[in-house]
């Protein structure tokens, strides 16, 4: 009932937005300008990417206001922009980002050299060394597998959001969530 | 302990059945009933493949909780308001072009999109109307000066041809 409530006073603020008041907008952004930042974050892995994207995604939204229907969740409508924005960020940059991960792993292992001599540095690096094997996990999967389990794990969208984000059936979005949740299992399987 | 047994002895394994990405996801969801996840618990039990399933699945979870995002830049809003700011001092058009697309498209679709109302506005454009009499006048008076100079060649040869036939009938005479 409460998320309801929340979803509903979205939309709320952005027919305000659209009627022409500044402060709505304000208010919008802060509440969800971490979550866009976050998911952005982990589609590109790169805060400053991930920084100038939502940035693009909220003066899309400011700049749709008057043009904005609430027919859908506002959340539903504003993670459509940012996937759309992160889909093609991603199509455009899959060659340099293949380069980045190369220089990455030389880096990780002239830092492991160091951190046998002090063990507190060394589990800092051990902690690094998994988060990094996260991320490439994360980063092997295709990129619409990516945004389906983003949106699942961390925005706790619903499968109709996400269905209508990907433009995809809600059975397409459950087999790209398993997919991809498999995919991680044999990847991540020593975490346990 | 009886009921136990046959919920568990009725229970297909979702691995085999086809249905397991629905199962195992409302499972991740915790929209299972009380009873489907005891009934998938004790069934794990005994299947290695489902078992192997649930653990890998809370690995993955434990993993993708210890992946924390980084903090945001303090002078977010402001580089944000900025950029507001520029869009709202752009050309009315422009601005009425992006209102209409909140998605991003790929620079090919309105490429295509504008070569297709070009050649929208080149074949539906109203028919300009059409002087019949002054184009008809045009094609006669054409012909007619076409006609005359053929005329004119043809009288000059004629006159040639005589002239010609003149020479020869005096030379005949003189001798």
């Amino acid at each position: 009932m409460a998320a309801v409530a929340m979803l509903e006073w979205d939309s709320e603020l952005m027919l305000r937005v659209r009627a022409g008041d500044q402060a709505s907008f304000s208010l919008l952004l802060e509440r969800h300008r971490s979550p866009v930042i976050h998911f952005l974050y982990r589609m590109v892995q790169n805060q400053p990417v991930a920084e100038e994207l939502a940035q693009e995604v909220f003066l899309r939204v400011y700049r749709s206001r008057e043009t904005y229907e609430p027919t859908a969740k506002f959340t539903t409508w504003l993670f459509r922009i940012a996937t759309h924005l992160a889909l093609n960020w991603i199509r455009d940059n899959r060659n340099t980002r293949q380069q980045e991960s190369l220089d990455e792993e030389i880096v990780d292992g002239a830092a492991r050299q160091v951190s046998d001599r002090r063990p507190s540095v060394e589990q800092c690096m051990v902690r690094e060394a998994r988060m990094a094997e996260i991320r490439q996990a994360i980063e092997s999967l295709p990129a619409k597998q990516r945004a389906a389990v983003l949106m699942h794990k961390y925005e706790e969208l619903e499968y109709s959001q996400i269905a209508r984000i990907l433009e995809c059936s809600e059975s397409a979005v459950k087999s790209l969530l398993f997919r991809a949740y498999e995919t991680l299992r044999l990847r991540l399987a020593h975490f346990a | 302990m009886k009921e136990q047994e046959i919920r568990h002895d009725s229970f297909r394994c979702p691995l085999q059945e086809g249905e397991q990405a629905a199962m195992f996801l409302s499972w991740m969801d915790g929209s299972l009933s009380s009873e489907e996840e005891e009934a998938l618990e004790l069934h794990a039990r005994d299947c290695a493949s489902c078992r192997a399933v649930i653990a890998g699945q809370k690995a993955v979870w434990s993993a993708l909780d210890a992946w924390e995002p980084e903090t945001v830049s303090q002078d977010f809003n402001r580089r944000l308001y900025g950029a507001i700011e520029a869009s709202q001092a752009q050309p009315w058009w422009i601005r009425a072009f992006n209102a209409a697309l909140p998605f991003p498209v790929r620079p090919a679709i309105p490429i295509a999109a504008s070569c297709l109302l070009v050649i929208g506005v080149v074949l539906f454009r109203a028919p300009q109307p059409v002087d019949l009499e002054n184009k008809q006048a045009g094609i006669i008076e054409r012909l007619d000066v076409e006609q005359v100079d053929r005329s004119l060649d043809d009288l000059n040869l004629l006159r040639e041809l005589n002239e010609e036939l003149k020479v020869d009938s005096a030379g005949s005479k003189s001798l």
